[in-house]
């Protein structure tokens, strides 16, 4: 097909400079009017102290970074009733932002029998569901091997929940915690479905989606996260990538590690020690 | 220029300003600060209370519990770990003392397939001590250092494994028979019976002091919680069988 040049040309030439003109104008005055009147100020605001977002905190100073070694877990979950009691989580057998995971190996089976402490029979020894512990379900069996596993958000670098959310309710900071915005959240929960890890839950009571943000108003004041604070046996470390002197930095370093599910892309920043690869 | 594209121009800058003026008072000022996302929202985050505070805010008002802790096998456990989270305590109220301990405890401690080896795990049946609910593990142990008959040690290097295991001293040589009768003894008295720090000395004892002692005990002429409940089952010949034991060993203080 050959293309005929139409009488036309001109004309829509001309019709496309004046209207480009035109939208350059309105968008870059308007723009600048809208910013002088209240962005700005506010950015200036929050930029007026030199850190953000607190006084004594600087997260450009700061990269957190998680690490669990599920050799010294012994699966008595006051990690996961600390979690709840500092973050409000409902006090039931559904919601969750971090919990552990139990797999063990009979003898003569291959696949590992995985539960957590929200299975009935877990929450039936505990005797409520707003007290965790793990039922001696397997103490007459023949176990080969059995390890527990803490699970909770990864922090992703390259976040799927962030990726899917429509409103920017969901992002990461700039020292590597994704956190959500309750506010802005319309509880559509694609983020829910997004999450490889099953690290998201929606929290009813708020409608709106919830996770572990590494207990973010506590690092920021320095504190450790409650997880960190109350595991008896040291099977949680936390600290900041930018200290060579840290403790996960010393985790890293004097262990091998990994991540679960490599093969997403999403590079979590919780570095695991000590599990199989059938745990995911 | 043509009216019609003048009154598609002047639609289009009509819109664009709605548009700029629909963005300035819906969107968040703080909305694009940092990314695509409301840059207060990570303030507001910032912001919550913590709830737990940490051994060294227990420490202010509680420092003879905390330095005891502080020396025992214990001292990974933190205060919050078994009390609950301090939030504003005291101006809030107390802190619940658990008093389910046999529960509390068997969280950490029963012993469970999963669990590493180096955490120290009882069989609850087998325990020494038959908890039958009347006892409690406080009954024996301090919570705040638990390792029985032993002094809290010093702070050595960060809890490494646990020191408390390859304390043990080398077994006596005694018949299959005694190893069971004298389990539930070991743990306060000492395998050699020279343990006085919280409980009687033994070795040396007169036999037939131990003898009277311990039927007094079964048959609760002398009360003693723990001493009611471990002889509670013992026969005549245990209890002349455990006399003659502690009554042959080596007499002494503890060295």
């Amino acid at each position: 097909m050959t293309r005929n040049p139409s009488k036309n040309k001109s004309g829509r030439r001309t019709f496309l400079r004046t209207a480009g003109k035109a939208l350059a104008g309105a968008v870059g005055g308007g723009a600048l009017l809208a910013k002088s009147v209240a962005q700005d100020e506010h950015v200036a605001g929050n930029k007026a102290t030199t850190s953000f977002p607190t006084e004594d905190y600087d997260w450009t100073e700061h990269r957190w970074a998680y690490g669990i070694d599920a050799t010294r877990c012994i699966g008595c979950l006051r990690c996961v009733e600390a979690c709840k009691a500092e973050n409000g989580v409902a006090k039931d057998a559904h919601h969750f932002r971090t919990w552990v995971e139990r797999y063990v190996y009979l003898e003569g089976e291959e696949k590992a029998q995985v539960d957590s402490h929200s299975d009935p029979q877990n929450i039936a020894a505990s005797g409520s569901e707003s007290e965790y512990r793990f039922d001696n379900r397997y103490k007459d069996e023949k176990v080969t091997k059995a390890f527990f596993v803490p699970k909770m958000c990864n922090q992703c670098q390259h976040p799927t929940c962030v990726q899917v959310c429509p409103v920017g309710a969901t992002f990461r900071t700039e020292d590597g915690v994704v956190l959500i915005d309750e506010t802005y959240c319309i509880g559509c929960e694609y983020c829910v479905q997004a999450c490889p890890y099953g690290a998201r839950y929606f929290n009813e009571e708020t409608r709106t989606s919830d996770k572990c943000n590494w207990c973010y108003h506590r690092i920021t004041k320095g504190l450790l996260p409650a997880c960190v604070e109350v595991c008896p046996v040291g099977a949680r470390i936390f600290g900041d990538l930018n200290d060579p002197s840290s403790s996960i930095n010393e985790f890293i370093d004097n262990n091998r590690i990994h991540v679960l599910k490599p093969e997403t892309g999403n590079a979590p920043t919780c570095f695991y020690v000590g599990i199989d690869k059938e745990v995911s | 220029m043509p009216a019609h594209i003048v009154r598609l121009l002047v639609l289009l800058a009509a819109f664009l300003v709605m548009a700029v003026a629909a963005r300035n008072y819906v969107l968040d000022p703080s909305y694009y600060q940092f990314g695509d996302y409301r840059g207060d929202a990570v303030i507001e985050e910032a912001s919550y209370p913590p709830q737990f505070r940490g051994p060294a805010y227990c420490q202010a008002c509680h420092a003879e519990r905390h330095a005891e802790w502080t020396l025992g096998i214990h001292r990974s456990v933190k205060c919050e770990v078994c009390h609950g989270p301090a939030r504003e305590h005291p101006v809030d109220g107390p802190l619940p003392k658990p008093d389910n301990t046999i529960k509390l405890c068997t969280v950490c401690h029963e012993a469970m397939p999963g669990r590493p080896a180096a955490q120290p795990q009882i069989v609850i049946a087998e325990h020494p001590v038959p908890h039958d609910g009347a006892l409690q593990c406080l009954t024996c142990h301090n919570p705040h250092s638990p390792k029985i008959g032993g002094r809290a040690e010093p702070v050595a290097t960060e809890a490494e494994g646990t020191p408390a295991a390859a304390e043990t001293p080398a077994p006596l040589q005694i018949s299959k028979r005694l190893v069971v009768l004298t389990t539930p003894c070991t743990p306060c008295h000492g395998a050699d019976g020279r343990n006085s720090a919280m409980s009687a000395a033994l070795a040396g004892s007169e036999r037939a002091v131990l003898d009277r002692k311990l039927q007094e005990y079964r048959s609760g002429a002398l009360e003693h919680q723990v001493m009611n409940a471990v002889t509670k089952a013992l026969s005549d010949e245990d209890i002349a069988d455990l006399a003659e034991h502690y009554a042959s060993l080596p007499g002494g203080p503890t060295q």
